[in-house]
């Protein structure tokens, strides 16, 4: 119909975009009242709702962003990112449930405080809760620490999944750096193996800092 | 989180187009007595040194419970003043969150930044024990940079591998360059493609498409000036 517009429940993610757009002449968009397990598509999608597991709005952990303070990632280990959906074309939890697996098949498990580890059912296998597995999100982002030794395994991995998942996925890698301050990633992946030329850099402030009260 | 490093389309070539701050007080370390008065000295700081954009020009209208009564007074008072609100808001949100965020356009304003933080503020954070980590995003040439005018050591990194799976459904390079720019993927292609056409007719600018990509990133890290040029190159005017 002419001039009016349908949401999809469906494929809808509950990020909110809509609503806080005002796009809506006659004001219509109105937030749903979210029921399990629909709600896992607003806090995974909405950054402003916060997961209670991480305490951080958004999808995934403190990451890199507070390693100065808390040494998540050491040297020797490298932390994997693998970002479902993300760019463009959101994600259902049947994926995530994909990678989960494929990662545990070979040993390695979700981090305890990424907000994907509390929608496990069976840690053997890292099957997820089945009733969430139709829901889409915008992005899910799945967080490992591997050791470095392990990237031959690593490229294994990514391969097989870009082949079974049925969306896109990014792929980031944390690494604290080295004594001078350069960055590991040519001596552990090589200098052909593709990135960006951007990321991300923390600068050490929070180094050192500690005592007093919590 | 991976956020913002996913941006397509920042070149070595171009140099210092964009460096993105973010601070963050660890997770148990959000309810330190003392860490807010940090978070919002920082906000002041991060504000005087002339970011591109913080925190996203609708967040007035977002609701956020954390702010309470706060929010109905920034509501009313950005009708007179939108500038001033944001700057409050800023101010107000670094009280009340654990992140802060702002995105630069210009480095020498990041290295004064800088400079201006590893003076008293971090100072006072190591004797009363407040470890408020700070992040830089951008081209690792511009970071490295950085860290060299500032005398710091990079103290860990976070590298992409770019894009695996089902990578044929994905947008033109061009529009990859915007939906990234949030990295919590607010911005829809279909936006994109709907604003593209109206640069097209001639019912929108290139600069008025621009801002309108840069609303719906809660975080206000989108870089309006280079999504313009982006614009103008899909829209090819």
């Amino acid at each position: 119909m002419r001039d009016k517009a349908w949401i999809d429940p469906d494929e809808c993610a509950e990020c909110g975009v809509c609503q806080r757009s005002g796009i809506c002449p006659q004001d219509a968009i109105l937030p749903g009242k979210l029921e399990w397990p629909r709600t896992l598509r607003e806090t995974f999608s909405n950054p402003l709702a916060e997961h209670k597991a991480t305490g951080v709005a958004g999808r995934g952990t403190e990451g890199i962003k507070t390693n100065d303070f808390t040494n998540r990632y050491r040297r020797g280990f490298m932390g994997v990112f693998i970002e479902l959906g993300r760019p463009a074309l959101g994600t259902r939890f049947a994926d995530v449930e994909a990678v989960v697996k494929q990662f545990k098949s070979r040993g390695y498990s979700v981090v305890d405080d990424n907000p994907v580890a509390g929608l496990i059912a069976d840690p053997l296998t890292g099957a997820l809760k089945p009733e969430i597995l139709h829901e889409k999100a915008i992005s899910v982002l799945v967080e490992f620490i591997l050791p470095q030794s392990a990237v031959a395994e690593l490229e294994t991995i990514l391969n097989e999944l870009a082949g079974d998942v049925e969306t896109v996925f990014n792929v980031s890698i944390a690494l604290r750096a080295g004594p001078d301050g350069a960055s590991p990633i040519d001596n552990i992946f090589g200098p052909d193996t593709f990135r960006l030329p951007n990321g991300k850099v923390n600068l050490g402030m929070a180094e050192g800092i500690a005592g007093g009260e919590k | 989180m991976s956020h913002t490093s996913q941006r397509r389309g920042l070149k070595a070539e171009h140099p210092g187009e964009e460096i993105i701050v973010l601070a963050m007080i660890p997770r148990e370390y959000k309810q330190k007595v003392g860490i807010e008065s940090a978070m919002s000295e920082l906000a002041e700081k991060i504000l005087a040194h002339h970011p591109h954009l913080w925190i996203s020009h609708n967040f007035v209208e977002l609701d956020i419970p954390r702010l309470g009564s706060m929010q109905s007074i920034l509501r009313l008072m950005h009708r007179i003043r939108p500038e001033a609100t944001r700057d409050l808001l800023m101010l107000k949100a670094a009280e009340k969150s654990s992140v802060i965020t702002a995105i630069y356009t210009n480095p020498q304003n990041v290295y004064d930044l800088l400079d201006d933080i590893q003076g008293d503020w971090l100072e006072t954070n190591r004797r009363k024990g407040y470890p408020i980590s700070i992040v830089l995003s951008g081209l690792f040439d511009d970071v490295h940079k950085c860290c060299k005018h500032t005398g710091r050591r990079e103290h860990t990194y976070l590298h992409s591998l770019g894009f695996f799976g089902q990578t044929g459904g994905l947008p033109g390079e061009s529009e990859l360059e915007l939906v990234t720019m949030c990295g919590h993927g607010l911005i829809s292609i279909n936006r994109v493609r709907d604003l593209v056409g109206k640069i097209q007719r001639k019912a929108l600018t290139p600069k008025e498409a621009a801002e309108d990509i840069a609303r719906p990133c809660v975080c206000g890290i989108v870089n309006r000036d280079r999504a313009e040029k982006i614009l103008r190159r899909l829209a090819k005017v």
